[in-house]
């Protein structure tokens, strides 16, 4: 034909643009990233939005936890034990507590750690301005007192016995007072910290860098930085993973273990975790505001089935609405079985014969959120409830979809059940996600923190999760297992919830 | 020839205007406003007396509308509703993200369409021609979002040659976008070469039929010179045109593909916006979107008065 | 350039019809897929044993089998119930927006082609400016203002690929409306919907029908994007865009629960396209020109 020779040298030519966009491609990825780099992801939470003030509401909790350390922190057993603070004493009706802190600790702007610094970053969670997510847990502090340079000494307006548990909470953690100006009222996002790694570089929506602090008090960091990736969307960061463009996954769902499942590449590591996804109703708005309802909608569920549809076998641990984990000792033994005729029963006699429908708003959140509600759905159509997901996007449902429409997906990490009772379920408390407002459980939750005899104690806890059981709005159905997909390049990674992942002991092969 | 380029100018003015007059009117005609569909049930106190009276809500639509044409031309699209930014900012930073994607997949895939599809139109119902055809089809109706689902498995995951997903913000340097521009331009290449090659491949089996070719294939022509004096101009002609045509409907791919491999470009934002009914924000990027076919269109029209002598003359001597 | 001379259809028994598409390998193609199709919609409650929706923990993912013939989805659901009731809602969304495309696109390039003159070069302008608004994004920004599902969405495809028909319509009324009995009945001052109705519409009526063939083609790849980005069809409806949505993430590991809706999807496109390409060949259309939009 004609034509053939021209098309030849065409063909020729395209070929090589593709070649040369290839080429360019190749070395680009080829480019040494930092050899002892590791790189996590986060789910752009706040929408753009990311202090490294650790008690901002906005507080970017990936970078907080390795550039700052807590007085005290949990070890595998999650047992309390000394970070800043080596030791602690309480006085006998537990009003008044003792730090002594560690010595030849250094920030990492070259100041010294000392006792005012707990004082300037304790007091500032108190501040009406900041108006912290950890001001109403830790409002019993009545003041705190630096007696001298390693001692702080905590006075409570009222006794709590696990008063040490409340300075674990990973948000509770040490700023320098002269680099954050000493002012109680202000944000301090200097990222001037005493943890492992130092901040070099704050982008919450492209890539945040961290760099080994070389005088952290326990020796350097193994790893040479860390740099922490927004990935908004779960899937991407599940593909991103597996093409190698991070290091691990914290959070993958059943369904997507087959994906790392026999590849040398990778190892999944499932760990139990006080972390819980769960259906919050606002219990303030109708027709949530009625207690019946919201226990049919709870009580229908089967939970065992959902469980395995969303984790898989034996990767979650079910929960009867209870906030408090089967890792904790004061878990209050519930039986749940579904009740799928009772549940109808009860739905039957508030709507008659018709079928109620509600809109349940649910996003991308973390790794089984989805799946949960789908299931849900399913499961609520056997009661006899017509479930209507409204998908909303992931970047930003912290800030508009959670607490704001009236049933929605939440999500918690592991907290001890005296935090996650006072800060989820309190009347008071500003993340009272299902605004339960009881004055008696306001009551028995300051009763249980004074009660010093142990076995009272794990009683008034447990009541209080009882209460939960009949009347709260929110739908617990399990405590998950988090399901970490991790490239064979990392070691040193702890089977321990994401908070108290020490990232210093990781190291990473090439 | 210049009163046509100054006809085919004002016609794309005409064009912007009246997309303009469709995108600020449909949002007008709802029910509400701008702040009742972005606060949805939160549009009540001081809220929606805040968002009213920052998005100038209480002047009529017409004057508003003059108003935004008048800012828009200036490059002034006003202020994102939900993430308090200037959205000329927004999307200038994305346009170029987009423009890059479709810049180099417009590169590839307009010369390899042109000769697959003149190798298609010139060996027609041949086993050449019929596996081109075939394949066209089948990149026109395998929905883009497959094709991308598995580039990246194989090319990212198994063989590891590429990013996966883009996970770089919307400003990072232009070198650091390159690797990750390769799978989505080759979806994008790859539906756009298929759409352009139908046509070149229809238009040149027509004009080879046509009288002057024959007549010059009997004067006993060079076949070279037939090519590239006859045949290659002719046949252009309503390929140039379909590339402006095909560009309006391959923005529509980019808004998956830019979804698809996470990539900060328009039409990841207007997924965004659109989500979260941040409407002034939306109508923006249609608008742009517009702007680009538009232009597109435009020197599609100019390489056509180029092409073709007869329309070049006939407008000299109207 | 050459024009060909575009013959109106002749219509012609139906029989007669039939087996001109049929001389086509193409035409054969293009039916049997689109019967097939039709059939497997009509069909799949009698087709499938199991659940579309309902989710079970027992199957995830399994691989195709005979209980399971295209294996089971990640909730543990049957692929194949799945995929053959995919297509119910696609086929009628699009169903129902193409035939309001053509009745509305093909009216108004009647009566423009009929009215001709100044207000048809008018109009005409405006047709084009319309078709300048990427189809995808218009979508997009009607669903922002009218909200997204399955058949809000129908009068706004309806609506946008009859623009593109308007054109089609228009051009070919035109060669009818230059022709001895048209003047004839215009100079006879017959009303112009007369006209349209009684001289023009029976022969353009093929090239609609053509032509709303191939829009509804194109109409079910831009509804499975819809679905895919979460604004066409909505969870638990067994959709193939949908489907493909969920299910991409994991295509290493169950493809079949990725490919089955994709070559459900790609092979009733083809099948429409391919006969509504064999019809014109049969109907004497030409549409070499067109482009999908």
């Amino acid at each position: 034909m004609l034509d053939r020779r021209n098309s030849k040298a065409f063909v020729r030519g395209t070929g090589l643009v593709i070649g040369a966009l290839g080429a360019t491609a190749l070395l680009a990825t080829a480019q040494p990233l930092g050899a002892q780099t590791l790189r996590i992801a986060h789910q752009v939470e706040g929408g753009g939005a990311a202090s490294v003030d650790p008690i901002s509401p906005n507080r970017f909790p990936h970078t907080n936890i390795t550039v700052y350390s807590r007085l005290v922190r949990e070890d595998e057993n999650a047992q309390t034990v000394p970070d800043l603070a080596t030791s602690w004493s309480a006085s006998d009706d537990a009003t008044v507590w003792t730090f002594t802190l560690r010595e030849g600790v250094t920030f990492h702007n070259g100041n010294a750690f000392t006792a005012e610094d707990v004082v300037f970053s304790l007091l500032r969670t108190q501040s009406e301005v900041i108006d912290s997510p950890v001001k109403d847990g830790l409002a019993l502090i009545e003041s705190v007192e630096a007696t001298d340079d390693l001692t702080a000494v905590f006075t409570l307006s009222s006794g709590h016995a696990d008063f040490p548990l409340l300075l674990r909470d990973y948000r509770v953690r040490i700023l320098d007072a002269e680099a954050c100006g000493g002012d109680l009222d202000a944000l301090c996002e200097t990222g001037v910290g005493t943890g492992p790694f130092k901040l070099v570089e704050l982008d919450s929506l492209g890539t945040t860098r961290l760099e080994r602090f070389d005088d952290y008090w326990d020796g350097p960091a193994k790893l040479e930085a860390m740099e922490i990736i927004a990935i908004a969307d779960q899937q991407a960061r599940v593909a991103a993973l597996q093409a190698g463009q991070i290091d691990a996954v914290f959070g993958i769902t059943g369904q997507q273990r087959p994906l790392f499942e026999g590849s040398e590449n990778f190892y999944i590591r499932s760990v139990p975790t006080g972390g819980w996804s769960g259906l919050a109703m606002r219990t303030d708005t109708p027709p949530f505001d009625n207690p019946a309802l919201r226990k049919a909608l709870r009580m229908g569920v089967d939970r065992e089935a959902m469980g395995k549809l969303v984790f898989g076998d034996g990767a979650f641990a079910v929960s009867c609405d209870h906030p408090v984990w089967a890792g904790d000792p004061y878990r209050a033994e519930i039986d749940c079985p579904a009740d799928v005729a009772g549940a109808k029963a009860m739905v039957t006699e508030i709507y008659g014969d018709e079928t109620p429908t509600v809109e349940l708003f649910v996003s991308d959140v973390s790794a089984g959120a989805m799946k949960m509600a789908e299931v849900y759905q399913a499961q609520m159509r056997t009661v006899g409830v017509e479930i209507e997901l409204v998908v909303a996007p992931s970047d930003g449902y912290w800030d508009d979809v959670w607490m704001q429409e009236p049933f929605f997906v939440t999500g918690w990490s592991e907290r001890p059940a005296d935090q996650i009772l006072n800060e989820a379920y309190r009347s008071t408390a500003p993340w009272n996600e299902s605004y339960f407002k009881s004055a008696e459980f306001d009551a028995a939750l300051d009763a249980a923190r004074q009660e010093l005899d142990l076995e009272k104690r794990t009683k008034l806890y447990g009541d209080l999760q009882k209460i939960l059981w009949e009347e709260g709005g929110t739908l617990i159905p399990f405590h998950e297992a988090s399901i970490r997909a991790i490239s064979s390049k990392i070691s040193g990674l702890p089977d321990v919830a994401f908070y108290a992942i020490r990232f210093q002991d990781v190291t990473k092969s090439e | 020839m210049l009163q046509t380029i100054f006809q085919r100018l004002g016609l794309s003015v005409f064009t912007l205007g009246f997309v303009s007059v469709v995108v600020f009117f449909s949002v007008e005609a709802l029910p509400g406003n701008i702040c009742t569909a972005f606060l949805q049930r939160f549009a009540e106190g001081p809220r929606l007396e805040r968002c009213i009276a920052e998005q100038g809500l209480e002047t009529p639509a017409i004057q508003r509308y003059g108003q935004w044409v008048v800012s828009a031309v200036q490059g002034d699209f006003g202020t994102s509703l939900k993430q308090r930014r200037e959205v000329a900012d927004l999307l200038a930073e994305r346009f170029r993200n987009t423009a890059l994607l479709a810049g180099a997949a417009a590169a590839i895939g307009i010369p390899l369409a042109l000769v697959l599809g003149f190798w298609a139109g010139l060996t027609r119902d041949r086993p050449s021609d019929l596996a081109i055809s075939t394949i066209a089809m089948l990149a026109m109706t395998i929905p883009e979002f497959v094709t991308a689902s598995v580039l990246i498995f194989v090319f990212a995951i198994v063989l590891n040659w590429v990013p996966a997903v883009t996970i770089l913000p919307p400003s990072a340097p232009l070198v650091d976008l390159l690797p990750n521009i390769v799978l989505p331009v080759v979806v994008l290449a790859f539906l756009m070469t298929a759409h352009i090659l139908r046509i070149t491949r229809a238009s040149v089996i027509e004009v080879m039929a046509s009288d002057f070719i024959k007549m010059a294939q009997l004067k006993g022509v060079p076949e070279r010179q037939i090519f590239w004096r006859h045949l290659a101009p002719s046949a252009l002609i309503p390929v140039v045109n379909t590339i402006a045509l095909t560009f309006a409907w391959l923005l529509g791919g980019v808004v998956v593909i830019e979804q698809v491999f996470n990539y900060p470009g328009i039409g990841n934002l207007m997924l965004r916006a659109i989500y979260d009914r941040d409407l002034p924000l939306v109508q923006a990027i249609v608008l742009t979107f517009a702007l680009i076919y538009v232009v597109a269109n435009l020197l599609a029209d100019l390489a056509m008065v180029l092409l073709d002598p007869r329309i070049r003359s006939a407008q000299d001597r109207a | 350039m050459v024009a060909r001379p575009r013959s109106s259809g002749t219509g012609g028994p139906r029989s007669h019809l039939l087996h001109r598409i049929m001389a086509r390998p193409s035409g054969v193609i293009g039916l049997a897929l689109t019967l097939f199709h039709v059939a497997l919609a009509l069909l799949a409650p009698l087709l499938s044993v199991h659940d579309v929706s309902l989710p079970n923990a027992d199957t995830i993912n399994l691989a195709p089998s005979w209980e399971h013939l295209m294996g089971t989805d990640s909730l543990g659901r049957d692929v194949f119930a799945r995929v053959v009731h995919g297509g119910q809602l696609a086929l009628m969304v699009t169903a129902c927006a193409a035939a309001i495309a053509i009745t509305w696109g093909g009216s108004v390039g009647m009566l423009l082609g009929v009215v001709g003159g100044r207000t048809d070069e008018i109009a005409m302008r405006f047709v084009d400016a319309m078709l300048s608004i990427p189809s995808l994004a218009f979508f997009l920004l009607m669903a922002s203002v009218v909200g997204g599902g399955a058949w809000t969405i129908v009068p706004v495809l309806g609506f946008f690929y009859g623009v593109a028909v308007i054109r089609i319509s228009r051009a070919a009324t035109l060669q009818v409306a230059a022709q001895d009995f048209v003047m004839a009945a215009k100079a006879r001052g017959e009303r112009t919907g007369t006209i349209m109705r009684r001289e023009v519409l029976p022969n353009v009526s093929s090239i609609l029908l053509v032509e709303g063939a191939m829009q509804w083609s194109w109409m079910l790849l831009a509804f499975s994007s819809l679905s895919f980005l979460g604004y066409g069809a909505t969870p638990p409806t067994p959709d193939w865009g949908l489907m493909i949505a969920s299910e991409r993430g994991l295509l290493a590991v169950a493809p079949w629960s990725v490919l089955w809706p994709c070559a459900a999807l790609s092979t009733l496109i083809i099948g429409i396209n391919l006969l509504a390409d064999a019809l014109g060949k049969a109907l004497g259309v030409d549409r070499t020109r067109e482009v999908p939009g």
